[in-house]
């Protein structure tokens, strides 16, 4: 392997091809901040809290996952990379319930110290709907408090490439992404084996022993086995499998996810996260027709959302709504690409355009 | 400025569910000299046509064909990028509807080039209705012996504006949730299944057996020194006649919005979807190009009487709900601008407001793991440049509102 050279905060140094901006840093005593990095766990990259600036590139570069180039020269505590930083930071405080700095068991929280060390105070923003989960006391070894989740994916990282498998995993989609056992339901001694390594490489106090301690309480050492998850190869047609099931029976049950948990060969929480990622595919039952209407700018811009007014009076439902009769669902989506026919909706896979109310009125007299 | 219909030349005039009138316009006649050419002389042909990539990010073909051709591994493989998510954007929609064998035929090429034996086609799924036409031009290709052992499979999304980003196609390729993945490795390197993957949009593709038809010195000939051939914009909005419009590239906003789609009464004009940069009334002499703006050519007018704030509310909100979640300052940063935005909307302002979104979208603009998140913020950038005013307005009526008990 050969030699790559960089500078970094003004330190020259050589380093093995294919080492971290991170171990690079490390190797010379800069110490960069991280979060949901672990060196034994596969870099994912989420956090952006180890972001530093590369001299060439517009945008920061993760440091746990980029790795060193020839002549690079790196900079981890310029103005750049500290604002943003502590920007990273304050949205991660923002997003939770409750004030982190009364909390006394806050000092075992990775991201307390990180704000402390900061010097932080309250965080310049506000979420439009502050996380908040009940906390999940059900098993008697280990609880998780999900409003403290920063969701650096550790826990789903741990139980997959530590232990082997995949109680865990990541389910829904942008600020309502969760992490999720089974088809979301509390953590329970019958689906984890309750090793409690998550509980380890978790950096908050989402998840900590029953007690409610971050440290082992006198329990015996397990033994970790690290079975490689089976099922990679099946799990190419998980998507299809799932949207056949959409097809033919109109959404995808909890028996079907775990129907095809099981013919995949995955954990019922990865089929989950998957079916609840994408917009077209449905966890509850859907009407015979499924009507969408966009709302999308070039609609909206073109009254989109007096058409949905006119689905709605002229159905009685809201949007996310199906009929009592089973008939239809309504929904609000985003852009359909038909904006040259603005407004337009699709009545499950065909497209209707230029709509007006009159236009609705017989559309759905039609579907009757 | 009349329209210059390269990608779009068969549009109209050949049957899209009938192969045969297809090659009856000298249809597959480019893949047929690309095989004599052999997939080196062909990648020479298109680094030197200059073509960049149409789906928005503008990397240039041949040098990602030569990436993927050098690098090593097991299979390779072609990836057509037909997840066009982008709002205002349905150029790749029109293609597909009224010429779908030039692009098996780009397809082809470009397989033939990288030297992939399996290609995907990922299909969003709005775009359902396309499937059976895709599905017909792919098999008619098969069955006249056009494909000679590559095989090309139709993938469908499943509803997420975000599998557009390469890396979320390919994890929604292998059944994955549709979250991006950091760079690098590249796609050319390491991309789907960890093979060398070339991820190419539609309009990308068809350019390629124009190119090799007639060569890379007339398609380098049109349009700018850094921006070869044309684009085909989709133009929605505050329009007379919204549509698709191929034009050479370096051709001017005005010729696109005016002349062409006939808007009359302009305040602002979003180039490149919802993450887009806004141009203004005064602005309309711009050459689009990759130089100054272009993105995946999703034009989107707005009149004098639609209200800024609003608009970019409605933009964030859109974002908001389609990021994948998997980075912080994306998955948080869209949720608190919306908070911001949605506030200004409804008259219920801050003198910190202007303050906040302008150092928040600076930090998601240089900090987010991929290029979604990086533009994100740019319409809220781009707004509070050219019409600060109605923001600094929007405050101050709120703060008087508030005063005198009105909210």
């Amino acid at each position: 392997m050969g030699k790559i050279n960089v500078t970094i905060d003004e330190i020259k140094i050589s380093v093995d091809a294919g080492t971290t901006i991170l171990d690079t840093a490390k190797s010379v005593g800069v110490e960069i901040p991280t979060l949901c990095h672990h060196e034994q766990l596969k870099p994912s990259g989420n956090c952006r809290i180890c972001t530093v600036e590369v001299d060439g590139s517009r945008t920061l570069v993760g440091s746990c996952h980029t790795p060193v180039a020839e002549g690079m020269v790196i900079h981890t505590r310029s103005a750049k990379v500290l604002e943003s930083r502590q920007a990273t930071l304050e949205l991660l405080l923002a997003g939770h319930t409750g004030p982190c700095v009364l909390d006394m068991e806050a000092r075992e929280c990775a991201l307390h110290n990180l704000a402390a060390e900061a010097e932080m105070g309250a965080p310049r923003f506000q979420v439009q709907n502050p996380r908040y989960y009940a906390v999940e006391d059900v098993s008697p070894y280990i609880q998780r408090n999900l409003s403290r989740c920063v969701l650096c994916l550790k826990c789903v990282r741990a139980c997959e490439e530590i232990v082997g498998q995949n109680v865990v995993s990541a389910a829904y989609r942008g600020f309502g992404s969760k992490i999720v056992v089974d088809a979301d339901i509390p953590l329970n001694k019958e689906i984890c084996r309750d090793c409690g390594v998550c509980i380890e490489y978790c950096p908050t106090t989402a998840l900590v022993w029953a007690d409610g301690k971050k440290k082992k309480s006198g329990r015996e050492e397990r033994k970790i086995q690290a079975n490689p998850p089976a099922g990679k190869e099946k799990r190419k047609k998980l998507l299809e499998m799932l949207q056949e099931k959409q097809r033919t029976a109109g959404f995808i049950s909890e028996t079907a996810m775990r129907e095809i948990a099981g013919a995949a060969e995955l954990s019922v929480s990865e089929v989950y996260g998957v079916a609840t990622f994408y917009g077209f595919l449905s966890t509850r039952p859907q009407g015979r027709y499924t009507i969408r209407i966009c709302k999308s700018l070039p609609c909206y811009l073109k009254g989109g959302l007096m058409i949905a007014e006119s689905v709605e009076k002229e159905l009685g439902v809201k949007a996310g709504e199906t009929t009592a009769d089973g008939k239809f669902s309504f929904e609000l989506v985003n852009c359909i690409g038909a904006c040259d026919q603005a407004p337009a909706m699709l009545i499950n896979d065909r497209v209707y355009g230029n709509l007006s109310p009159e236009k609705i009125f017989e559309l759905l007299q039609n579907c009757l | 400025m009349a329209e210059k219909r390269i990608v779009l030349q068969n549009c109209g005039f050949i049957d899209p569910e009938d192969i045969s009138s297809y090659v009856e316009n000298d249809g597959f006649a480019a893949l047929a000299k690309a095989r004599k050419m052999g997939p080196e002389a062909v990648i020479a042909e298109i680094k030197a046509s200059k073509l960049k990539g149409r789906g928005g990010a503008g990397f240039p073909c041949g040098l990602k064909w030569e990436m993927a051709r050098r690098a090593s591994g097991d299979e390779k493989y072609l990836v057509c990028n037909a997840d066009e998510g982008e709002v205002g954007a349905f150029k790749d929609r029109y293609i597909i509807q009224n010429d779908p064998f030039s692009l098996v035929e780009g397809i082809v090429i470009a397989s033939f080039a990288i030297g992939a034996k399996k290609a995907y086609i990922y299909l969003r799924a709005e775009y359902h209705y396309l499937r059976d036409t895709l599905k017909a031009a792919v098999q008619q290709a098969a069955e006249r012996g056009i494909l000679q052992g590559l095989e090309i499979e139709l993938k469908e999304g499943a509803g997420a504006y975000v599998c557009g980003e390469e890396s979320a196609l390919m994890n929604s390729i292998e059944g994955r949730r549709g979250e991006v993945r950091f760079k690098p490795p590249f796609p050319p390197v390491s991309g789907l299944f960890g093979q060398p993957t070339v991820i190419n949009n539609v309009e990308t593709l068809v350019n390629i057996p124009r190119i090799i038809w007639r060569g890379a010195a007339w398609f380098a000939g049109i349009g700018t020194k850094d921006s070869a051939g044309t684009k085909v914009f989709s133009v929605s909005g505050d329009v007379e006649k919204p549509g698709v419009y191929e034009l050479p590239l370096g051709s001017k906003l005005n010729e696109v919005v005016r002349e062409l789609a006939g808007a009359n009464d302009i305040k602002l004009v979003q180039v490149g979807g919802a993450t887009g940069s806004i141009v203004t009334e005064s602005m309309l002499d711009t050459p689009l190009s990759y130089e100054t703006l272009l993105g995946s050519g999703a034009i989107i007018v707005l009149n004098s009487t639609r209200d800024v704030i609003d608009y970019v509310y409605r933009t964030i909100a859109f974002l908001n709900e389609e990021s994948c979640g998997k980075c912080t300052p994306c998955r948080e940063g869209t949720e608190v601008l919306a908070e911001v935005l949605g506030r200004l909307t409804s008259g219920d302002g801050f003198p910190d407001d202007i303050k906040t979104l302008a150092e928040l979208s600076q930090a998601m603009n240089i900090s987010s793991l991929c290029g979604l998140g990086q533009a994100a913020p740019v319409p809220v950038l781009d707004s509070l440049k050219y019409f600060k005013h109605d923001y600094e307005n929007r405050i101050k009526q709120s703060v008087f509102l508030r005063k005198v008990g009105f909210a």
